[in-house]
């Protein structure tokens, strides 16, 4: 017995106090605990971090988009709409940010139909094994983007697997490069995340209630339609919004993929910041992008909004 | 209105339950000896879905052992000349410890500014919790190109942008939505009456925290840690803009290779980065269940 307490004792150290300061410290936290602020000083140092390099970098980002471009590679403060200007009236812009939408829109799309039923599988199966699964879909995510673009590239191009499977059927179609190209490798980049926030959701549904769907006689196709599917919404259209924010800023799939034939825009907001040095448009360009991307959640959340009413009606 | 199914139930009732009688007839029990047709068009999905989901990675490792320098299906023999390539070439061998570098860095910043914003929404109530709960998911919420290159505007006025701790403040910000989720789902397991015990036996706040909660929550950290530094590890978004000379990372590199096309010795690299990974999801799940970690459960 003495010799097991002892033997734990040396795995794990026993701290009595903090080496200084331990009686400063625990005055601090009896006198500020109970109150409503203790929160926020615990929190402070992740908020100022964030206000810092996340919130004040977006805003400044947005100051930079009406600054005026030097061709040298510098910018002088200035307020002037020539950024946006130049950006809403190229067409080999405009055409590319049309085309971001929409492959982000049929992306997304697709995303949620091949995700739910893995997400569904995993949170409702009896297999020993489902939960293993969700290793399966965690890999790829935690691998990244430019790794499975490279994939990708290196399944579609001609003479690569997906061809000479092609082939043995007798159809010559290459799909690097192509639109459909596009959407397959974008909707595997974006399956992981929307898997584990539709999984989140399923788990959170009361069983009880799919069980009592099947007691009132509903086949699976009913108790899935009528209860499962409603039930489910808040999951669907959460993964909806993050997959299709994600799309619309895809850059590893759309430069090795995609461009030329395909361009989006995240490849040319790079191409202007990184190789032009013109950062007033590159941040015009990031600006709009975001504003297009929030304006279309806006829009898709009212119509979800509408849409779950009629459902819970 | 609709077909009235049900018009006792009201119409909002019928009209939302329109479909039933049409499906009512669909019967999916009958099949071969004990195998229904529902469940194996259901595996077969299953099935596609999944290989949809990983053949990327799959073939990105098959043609890193094939001898072929075009994507030849199938492979047509075996060889590590590739990896040697990449291992005789000291810039791959730089981005990687540049790679390694900064996303310890920012696993270390990330995870403790997350572990006290998590601390703080799962054991405090303050006015503006839930939406810093919900807040904390922002990084994630916005393309990624653009937070990139807000940081490149932002961090080259402090001469941040080329050097390591540059990229380590930058991919800080990209791992906290992943380290919170995960501290989170371990807190939210964590069994708050052992904490009062030790203070009723005596302990203060301090000694309470340091020898109760804290190895409680040693899983979610780690596993919080581990996260962060692979979601940091292969992030390009933000990496391709904080890059500068002799500062590569490692996805940077791999992009900045295929402007020149394709070679298997990327396929080399790609396969030793989902080594890396996937030897981070066996630590996790060993430890502490990979579905857990992520709150998913």
């Amino acid at each position: 017995m003495s010799s097991d307490t002892s033997s734990r004792s040396r795995l794990r150290p026993v701290v009595q106090s903090l080496p200084f300061g331990h009686e400063r410290l625990q005055a601090f936290i009896e006198r500020h605990k109970e109150e409503s602020y203790a929160g926020y000083i615990l929190a402070g140092p992740y908020l100022l971090y964030m206000l810092l390099l996340f919130f004040i970098p977006l805003g400044y980002i947005f100051l930079v988009s009406f600054y005026r471009n030097v061709p040298t590679g510098t910018m002088e403060a200035a307020f002037t709409l020539e950024n946006y200007v130049k950006f809403l009236t190229s067409d080999l812009y405009m055409g590319a940010l049309y085309t971001t939408v929409e492959l982000s829109v049929v992306s997304t799309v697709f995303t949620i139909l091949v995700s739910y039923p893995i997400a569904y599988f995993i949170v409702f199966s009896d297999w020993r094994y489902s939960q293993a699964l969700t290793l399966l879909v965690i890999a790829p995510m935690l691998v990244g983007n430019v790794v499975r673009a490279f994939g990708w590239f290196a399944l579609m191009g001609s003479g690569g697997a997906i061809n000479t499977v092609l082939g043995l059927f007798g159809v010559q179609y290459t799909l690097l490069n192509t639109k459909p190209g596009m959407i397959i490798a974008i909707s595997s980049v974006l399956m992981p995340f929307a898997v584990l926030i539709l999984m989140s959701v399923l788990y959170t549904l009361d069983a009880e209630l799919i069980e009592a769907a099947y007691n009132l006689g509903g086949n699976p196709i009913q108790t899935f339609v009528y209860v499962t599917l409603p039930l489910s919404l808040p999951g669907v259209i959460g993964a909806t919004i993050i997959s299709f924010v994600l799309t619309m800023g895809t850059f590893a799939t759309a430069v090795f993929i995609g461009m030329p034939q395909v361009p989006m825009i995240a490849p040319f907001i790079y191409d202007v910041a990184s190789t032009d040095l013109n950062w007033p448009l590159g941040a015009a360009m990031s600006f709009v992008l975001l504003a297009v991307s929030l304006a279309l959640v806006y829009v898709y959340t009212l119509v979800a909004d509408v849409g779950t009413q009629e459902v819970s009606a | 209105m609709s077909t009235d199914t049900d018009s006792e139930s009201g119409v909002g009732r019928s009209r939302s339950f329109r479909f039933a009688r049409g499906l009512d007839s669909v019967d999916l029990s009958g099949g071969v000896g004990s195998v229904s047709v529902g469940r194996v068009l259901y595996a077969v999905l299953l099935t596609a879905a999944f290989t949809y989901l990983l053949l990327p990675v799959i073939f990105a490792v098959l043609i890193s052992f094939n001898p072929s320098d075009l994507y030849a299906f199938p492979p047509d023999g075996f060889t590590l000349q590739w990896y040697q390539a990449v291992f005789e070439r000291s810039a791959w061998v730089s981005s990687f410890l540049v790679s390694f570098q900064y996303s310890i860095i920012a696993t270390i910043i990330g995870v403790g500014l997350s572990s006290m914003a998590a601390y703080a929404i799962g054991r405090f109530d303050f006015r503006f919790r839930s939406l810093l709960d919900a807040a904390t998911f922002l990084p994630l919420m916005i393309p990624q190109i653009i937070l990139g290159l807000a940081l490149l505007l932002f961090l080259q006025h402090f001469g941040l942008v080329g050097n390591l701790l540059g990229l380590s403040l930058a991919l800080a910000v990209y791992t906290t939505p992943y380290a919170t989720r995960s501290i989170l789902a371990t807190m939210h397991n964590f069994d708050r009456s052992i904490e009062e015990a030790a203070m009723n036996l005596g302990a203060d706040e301090i000694q309470t925290f340091l020898r109760v909660t804290f190895p409680a929550l040693l899983p979610g950290l780690l596993t919080a840690s581990i996260f962060s530094f692979v979601v940091s590890y292969s992030n390009l978004q933000i990496a391709v803009f904080l890059q500068g000379a002799g500062m590569t990372p490692i996805p940077v590199r791999i992009f900045a290779q295929m402007q020149f096309g394709a070679s298997p010795v990327i396929a080399a690299v790609a396969t030793i980065n989902i080594f890396i990974v996937l030897l981070a999801i066996v630590v996790v799940e060993r430890f502490f269940g990979a579905a857990e970690a992520l709150g998913y459960s």
